[in-house]
Order: structure tokens, then sequence, then C-alpha cells
């Protein structure tokens, strides 16, 4: 009592003693941070991770934000792929989330989800983190998301530097970063990163067989820029881990895993009032599975080693233009995709099979878009957006014609409320892997049709003084949803109505600049006779900083279900603990302890029951700016 | 009609705004710091509408007349004032030219303010004590 009494006493202390001109150098931060640029509120329902935010987090990766993100539990697959399952769903369409980094769609034609590739993707080169729920604006991207995660790289103008770190932990972890950022002539600016992070896990074991965990990733991005004129960008990142249980009938997988390369080249250029975005990315990945006690294959064969090998490109141009009369203001503009799939390698048992292989080669998306916000008066906006999409499939000729409509209503009652809402009409598209096929464990189903989904959603905003509070309630509607038949193992849809009804709230109290506690519960109901994922959630995080120490202390709930296979999953309690230590201006160390307590939410993988995928570590890191 | 649109959508503009309005005070400030009466001569003014608004400064035309100068680009400095006390905005200015006493600048991501005492001394100045936290000996 006495220790609390005395930290509050010199937290309070530290804030009276601030000078007028650190109170305005915090206030000239705060309104500087990029989110308030790039944030679009209509866009749907909005969580943000500032600049500040990741740094008092200490958020080295992807994950380390994802996993406490409402409506979402983060869990594995069965192939030691990275899910993030909206609450009492398992998504396993790209439908359920697009990242982004800048303008640039990270997609994955092969995996069902980027973050299958990107789930590690290292936040060192990002500034801050929008991630929008249930709204799916237009002026993104021309495929459908529950869940938008937007990532921004840091602007060079306001890092002027170089920085290294190092990081060693628990678990063999190894990772090394560089960054490097400034102006030259003419106010072109550039960023240069580069990481390569190696990650040994615990082993797991079925019986006595050993499966080994591994996660080793490599990025490199450069971007080079000029404000308000254009962004050229281009990236490689590699990524290489175990494949977990993988997809032999004991479960005992040796040598098994994924490899992922993914490049882009990306430009976006400004010109007047036109956006114009034109970018070209390769994905390459390799799967390898061997059991020694057999793999089933959808016919019926049994083998002990699949190979295969994809080496897609996925070309895009976008342009969109806004423009203002009178009270409207229109956001309209055309999107094109060219998507190829090529099958480099398929090997079962070393012998190649590829000509099995069905698919269509290329699928063409080509959709043309409106939103109309109309402010009726000052307070209140009414935002109605319509596209329309083709998709065209190159080799079977087939063409799907599909439409996103969104309605959305923002009004600001008075200083302390604020209310959103939207109703969103949307279709998700099965994936390449989801229609092709070829003899495997799960097969793929030509004749998929998109899924339907309605959503429905308000939140209510309370802001006073340094309070706040979110509640939103959504209701989603998946109609016929895409799931594997457990009698023939292929995709094929379900004749149903999956309803969902979700409430959430959020409560922020910033205490001052670097005092900081955040509150989140939410909890969902469905119409499904099972649970495919956690029902409720919520996290307490805690934000502290005194001089040049910084603490951030996190724990993220997520209740227990049972799975469709039968799987008891417990509740899950996710602690991380983290420490700062500013040892000079350039030199920053820090100490972080993740999943503490050793209770994540564990994932259900067939073979071993709950498996806690979550990793028990922790991290020393060493930072030098110069 | 247009500042309502402003309003609901184009919220980065009010932010924008009031950012330049900040980081206008925190440039008086520092500048009081350096001389409580000072007049201030700037360098090409339509470089700065990002960052301040100068119709809030007591700007003079006539650099030799100014107590303190405020330059982006050394070009800009014609000899007669080249050996003013200078803020500067950027820390490669700073660090490269030696009458630059004080600099408010962005850099690992933050917004940054450095007065320097070795510098400070040369032109006789001596800034309030509470400003000490952002005093530094030298570069």
């Amino acid at each position: 009592m006495f220790k609390s009494f005395i930290f509050i006493l010199t937290i309070l202390t530290n804030i009276v003693a601030q000078d007028d001109l650190s109170l305005l150098l915090n206030d000239y931060e705060e309104k500087s941070q990029l989110h308030n640029k790039t944030k679009v509120e209509s866009a749907g329902h909005l969580i943000i991770y500032s600049r500040d935010d990741l740094d008092k987090m200490q958020a080295h990766t992807l994950n380390d934000i994802l996993k406490s993100t409402r409506l979402f539990s983060l869990q594995e697959t069965q192939n030691g792929q990275t899910g993030l399952q909206r609450s009492g769903a398992r998504c396993t369409n790209s439908g359920c989330i697009r990242l982004y980094i800048n303008n640039q769609e990270l997609s994955s034609i092969t995996n069902s989800s980027a973050l299958m590739i990107f789930k590690n993707y290292n936040l060192a080169l990002i500034d801050h983190i929008e991630l929008y729920i249930g709204g799916n604006a237009v002026s993104f991207g021309n495929e459908y998301g529950f869940i938008t995660i937007k990532l921004y790289t840091k602007t060079p103008s306001r890092e002027k530097g170089t920085l290294l770190s190092l990081t060693t932990g628990s678990n063999s972890t190894k990772r090394g970063e560089f960054l490097n950022a400034g102006v030259l002539e003419e106010n072109y600016e550039y960023l240069i990163y580069g990481s390569k992070d190696n990650n040994t896990y615990n082993s797991i074991y079925n019986g006595y067989h050993e499966i080994k965990r591994y996660d080793d990733i490599s990025n490199i991005y450069l971007n080079i820029s000029k404000e308000k004129d254009f962004l050229l960008e281009f990236s490689q990142y590699k990524t290489n881990h175990d494949a977990l249980a993988g997809d032999g009938i004991e479960k005992t997988p040796t040598n098994t895993f994924e490899k992922a390369t993914y490049q882009y080249i990306a430009l976006t250029k400004f010109v007047n009032d036109f956006k114009i975005q034109v970018s070209y990315a390769k994905e390459k990945n390799l799967a390898q599975n061997i059991d020694n006690n057999g793999i089933k294959l959808v016919t019926g064969d049994i083998v002990n080693k699949i190979e295969q090998e994809f080496d897609n490109s996925v070309s895009k141009f976008s342009i969109q233009h806004s423009s203002t009369f009178g009270n409207h203001n229109l956001l309209y503009g055309i999107d094109y995709q060219d998507k190829k799939l090529n099958l480099t390698k398929l090997n079962h048992d070393d012998i190649d099979i590829s000509d099995t292989f069905i698919s269509d080669s290329e699928l063409k998306l080509y959709s043309i878009f409106l939103e109309d916000s109309y402010n009726i008066n000052k307070n209140n906006i009414i935002i109605a957006t319509a596209k329309y999409e083709k998709y065209q499939h190159i080799g079977s000729d087939k063409s799907d014609y599909l439409h996103q409509l969104r309605f959305g209503y923002v009004s600001i009652i008075n200083d302390l409320f604020t209310i959103k809402s939207f109703a969103t009409d949307n279709n998700i598209y099965p994936s390449a892997k989801e229609f092709s096929q070829y003899p495997r464990v799960i097969d793929g189903n030509p004749d998929l049709k998109p899924i339907h989904v309605n959503n429905y959603s308000i939140e209510l905003i309370h802001q006073r003084n340094k309070h706040k509070i979110n509640l939103m309630f959504m209701k989603m509607i998946i109609q016929d949803p895409i799931k594997i038949n457990s009698s023939n193992h292929y995709f094929t849809k379900e004749n149903i109505d999956a309803k969902f009804y979700d409430s959430s709230i959020d409560y922020a109290y910033d205490i001052n600049k670097n005092n900081k506690i955040k509150l989140q519960y939410y909890t969902t109901h469905h119409n499904r006779p099972f649970d495919a994922s956690p029902l409720e959630g919520g996290f307490i995080k805690v934000m502290n900083a005194y001089d040049k120490v910084s603490l951030y202390n996190e724990l993220i709930y997520r209740k227990g279900y049972i799975s469709p296979n039968n799987i008891k999953i417990g509740d899950g309690y996710d602690f991380t603990s983290a420490i700062s230590y500013q040892i000079n201006k350039n030199l920053t160390i820090s100490l972080k302890g993740e999943n503490l307590l050793d209770k994540a939410i564990a994932s259900p993988i067939e073979g071993f029951g709950p498996v806690q995928t979550s990793q028990k570590q922790t991290n020393l890191r060493i930072e030098w700016f110069f | 009609m247009f500042k309502i649109i402003l309003t609901l959508i184009f919220t980065s503009t009010i932010v924008f705004s009031s950012q330049v309005m900040i980081s206008t005070k925190i440039v008086a400030k520092i500048i009081y710091a350096l001389n409580s009466n000072a007049k201030i001569w700037i360098d090409k003014k339509d470089n700065y509408t990002d960052v301040i608004n100068i119709d809030k400064l007591n700007i003079i035309n006539n650099c030799t007349n100014a107590d303190v100068l405020i330059v982006k680009n050394e070009k800009n400095l014609i000899n007669e004032c080249k050996n003013k006390p200078i803020l500067v905005f950027d820390y490669d200015l700073l660090y490269t030219n030696t009458n630059s006493v004080a600099a408010f600048f962005w850099q690992k991501g933050r917004p940054n303010i450095l007065f320097i005492k070795e510098r400070l001394d040369k032109f006789n100045i001596t800034i309030p004590s509470k400003y000490n936290s952002y005093l530094i000996e030298k570069l």
C-alpha cells in the first residue's frame, strides 16, 4: 500500500513539475500523431494503436497487437498457420481479414488469409495501426474484409536517423533489425528496413513423437516518397515455419513445413484529387508434409509425403477521385486485379502428379464504386456506398457478378456523445484454395458460390475529460458459409444462416501522457450448434512511464469452449509484462515477458487436443538510435 | 457549408490547424526564452506554412535588424546576418550551423526541443532555468 502511495505521489509530482514547454510539446506530439491524418472514422468501428501506444506496449510483432483485438482470438490451425478467428466462428477465407501496409494489400492466393504469412510482421518500421471492424470501406481495397488491418510505415522526415536493435530471449529467439530513414534533396524522403528473426519454440509431443516448432522470418522493405506527390514501395518478406500437426493420419509429422516468399512493388501517385495505385506482387509458397504413418488423401489413397509449390502473382491498378458538391462528398473509382495461380510443383512420394491439378489459372477482378457522404447538418452525416464487382475466371470462362453495399450514419450528439452505425451487405468470394482440385487431404470445389454477409452495428462513444467509453453492438448474418464436408473431405456450402450477436464495452482512462489504463470486455451469442472459437473475451492494459522507465502490463482473457471436433479448450489468460529503460538518448534496453502464466488461449489441434500455440517467453532487447 | 464537411469528414484538417497553432506557441516560447523582446527574421516564408503561423510572430523583413533568425536553408542567409542566433527545425542543420542555438525538430518519431549552451554563451544568452531539461552543453 505504502509503495503504491509513493508511486502515485511520484506520478502526480511529475505532472505538476512539467513546465509550460513540456505541456505544449506533449500536446503537439498528440495532435501531430499520424493516425490523425490517416484514420477514416466513417470506414468502420475503429481501433487505433498510435505510435505512442506501440512504443509503450513494446509491441514488436503484429501478433502482439492482434491477440487482444475485440471480437477476435488468435489461434493456430492444424498446419501451424495463424488465424484471427471471429468470435464464435472459424474463418477459412480471406474475407475475414484484409491486411494492408500503407495502400498495398498483403494478400495470399494460396493461403486463405494473409496472416498465415505475415502473423509475426515486425513493427519497427510501423508508425501506427488502424483496425476497422465491420465497416468494409471501399476506399481501402476491392474485396470484402470483416476486419481491415492497416499498418502505416514511419514517416522518414519524423525519424531522421538509424535504428539498430537486437533481441534475444527464451525459446532461442534471435532478432536483428535495421532501419534508416531520412530526407534527400527536393524533399524526397526514404525509408530502408531490414530484419531477421529466428524463433525456436518448445516442441510438442504426440506420445513420444517430437514435433519441433520454429518460425524464421526475413523482411526487407524500402520506400521513397514525396509528401502529397507519390509513394514508391518495395518489399520482400520470407517466412519458414513448421506445419504443426500436419495432415497425417496419426499426426506424426517429420520435416513438415511451410515456406513463403512475398515480394511486391507498389506505386501510389497523387494528382490533384486523384489517387492512383499500381502494384505487382509475387507470392511463392512451398509446403512439405511428411508423415511416416501415412497421409490419407480425399481419393482414399495413402501417401507418406506431399510437396506442393505455387508461384503466384497479383497485379493491381486502381484510381479514385474525391470531390465535394454542396453537402455531398463523393468518392468514386475503379479497381482492377489480375490474380495468377501457378502450380510449379506437386509431388506425392516424390512422384510428379501436377497433371492432376484442376484450377483456373487466372482470376480477373473488376470493380467500380461510389461513396457519398452526405452532411445533413453540422453534426450528422450519412454515408452510402455501392460497389459492383466482376470476377472473371480465365480457363473455365466463368464469371460472377457481386455487389457490396454499405449504409452508415455518424452523429455527434453533443460534446460528450457520438454514435456510429453501419449496415452492410457484402459477398465473400471463395479463394483459389477452395476452388482448385487435386488429390489432397481436403479438396476444393469449383462449384462453390460466394458467401453472402450482412452486418448491422451501432457504436456509442462517450468521451469526457480523460475518460472514454465505447459501447458496441453488432449483428452478423452469414448466409451459406463454406465448410469442410466431414465425410467426403472437401469444401462445400452449408445451407444455413449463421447469426452472430456481439456486444462489447471499452473503457480508456488517460491519466496523463505517460499513464494510461484500458479495459475491454466483449461477448458473442450465435445460433450455431457449436462454438468454433471463444465467445467471450477482454483485457486490462496498464501503461506507466516515469522519467526514463516505462512499464507495460497486459492481461488478455478468452473464454474456453468445446470445439467442433470435441476438444475442450480451457479459459485463456495471456499475461504480458514489459519494462524498458532509456540508458541515454541513443540507447534503450527493454525486457518483455509474454504469456507469463502459460495460460493463453489454446488451439484445438486434432490428434493433440488443446495446444498452447502462444509461447511463454521472455525477450531482452537493446535498441540503438543514432 | 464547406465548414460542415470539414467538421465531419476532414477532421485531419482541423487537427492539422491545431497542430500548427501549438507549434507556433512552442516556437514563440523558444524565441521568448532566447530574447524576451525579439525581432525575428525568417527565410522563405512559404516554407513554413505547414509548420507555424508566422503572422503570430514578431517577424521583420530585414534580417540585419533581427535579434533571432529562423532558418531552414542556410543558403538564404546573407553575409550580414550570418552571425546571429538561429532557431532551426532540423537536427542536421543544428549540427552543421554553429550559430544555431536552439532547435525544434522531429527525430525518432517524436518532436524535440534543444538549446545548446556553448552556442548560447557565444551570444551571451541565458535561458530560464525551467528549460534546463532541454539544455545540452554542446553537440
